[in-house]
């Protein structure tokens, strides 16, 4: 069945993803790796409730920032409403840190995928995002009462691409 | 420029000239203070000493930069459009090591405010940070090139709408 496929590799993911004790900096980096892919490519939205902590302030570019949890949540849900068919590439990892001290992660991806659903701009374009979407983020991520949480995040992406992808 | 400022300046340069990129927390340490020497004391001719001729900048557009001339002319571009333009740094931290080279990813804010040169007309008087910082992030990647440690690739994001937004006053230019 068609469905057993995609399934399949979110159990499989997920059950990768819950045996990351982040002792060293390679498990940081799958951690990063797999939690985007479960986000994006397989829409696990909740997954933001596990592992951001609920007064979470997200800076964005252009002097954009997102207070707490439930605006992370909507604005990562409208992006990928926007792109229903979304895939995310995780192009380099680079981390400082340890297990004791918590952990500094900086992160390049690429975000993959069409605009099939409808915007603030109107009707799906059908226009494709290209290869050029590119995502720079910097986060922290500390050992907490509640298991590992990030901490802080700045975000920085190809919004003008986006918006282009977005309007007729 | 006060003799406080050549002093800070002259010490970012020395630590600059004398740092052989050992260890990835002198590299982080280099391109912090290297940053700080080109766009807070604006020594733009030090561009020359770690962007390798054929640098590629990827940037957010998906519009690459490739070449010394425009790095140059973009860096002078928004210094003259914020003649007191400061980057300050949030972190900077790197991975790698002398054999393979380094790749570091930074942080940083523009502060800045418009009274120079505007693609627009005149200047705005418009600040870049308020409430919420004009954030850059930029990731690198440092290899050795001739015997020379340079920057080879880099990747960068500014939150260009908000400069462009603090340079457009929306009112039209009256020659």
């Amino acid at each position: 069945m068609k469905t057993d496929e995609p399934a399949d590799k979110i159990k499989a993911l997920t059950a990768e993803l819950n045996t990351l004790g982040m002792q060293n900096r390679d498990e940081v980096e799958q951690f990063i790796r797999i939690f985007k892919t479960l986000i994006y490519n397989h829409k696990m939205i909740g997954l933001l409730h596990d592992y951001y902590l609920e007064d979470i302030r997200v800076i964005r570019e252009n002097r954009v920032a997102l207070d707490g949890l439930d605006a992370l949540i909507r604005d990562t849900t409208e992006f990928l409403a926007y792109f229903p068919d979304m895939a995310v590439h995780v192009d380099t990892v680079i981390v400082k840190g340890s297990e004791q001290e918590g952990y500094k992660i900086f992160c390049r991806a690429r975000y993959t995928g069409s605009n099939l659903g409808s915007s603030p701009y109107g009707l799906p374009t059908g226009k494709a995002l290209g290869e050029g979407c590119m995502e720079l983020s910097m986060l922290s991520m500390k050992k907490t009462s509640a298991g590992w949480k990030i901490t802080d995040e700045m975000v920085m992406i190809s919004r003008e691409l986006i918006e282009s992808t977005l309007k007729d | 420029m006060s003799d406080e400022s050549i002093q800070q300046r002259r010490q970012r340069e020395q630590y600059i000239d004398s740092c052989t990129l050992q260890s990835p927390l002198e590299v982080a340490r280099l391109f912090e203070e290297y940053t700080k020497v080109i766009w807070n004391h604006k020594m733009v001719g030090r561009i020359h000493d770690f962007y390798d001729d054929d640098c590629i900048i990827h940037r957010e557009g998906g519009e690459d930069v490739q070449g010394l001339m425009n790095v140059f002319s973009g860096t002078l571009n928004f210094m003259a459009a914020f003649p007191d333009l400061k980057f300050t740094f949030i972190d900077i931290f790197a991975e790698g090591n002398p054999e393979e080279g380094y790749r570091f990813g930074q942080a940083l804010y523009y502060e800045g405010c418009n009274t120079g040169l505007n693609p627009y007309g005149a200047p705005t008087f418009k600040k870049l940070t308020e409430d919420v910082p004009c954030l850059a992030l930029c990731e690198c990647l440092v290899k050795k090139v001739n015997g020379r440690w340079k920057i080879v690739e880099e990747w960068l994001v500014r939150s260009s709408a908000a400069i462009d937004d603090t340079l457009n006053s929306g009112e039209e230019y009256e020659d």
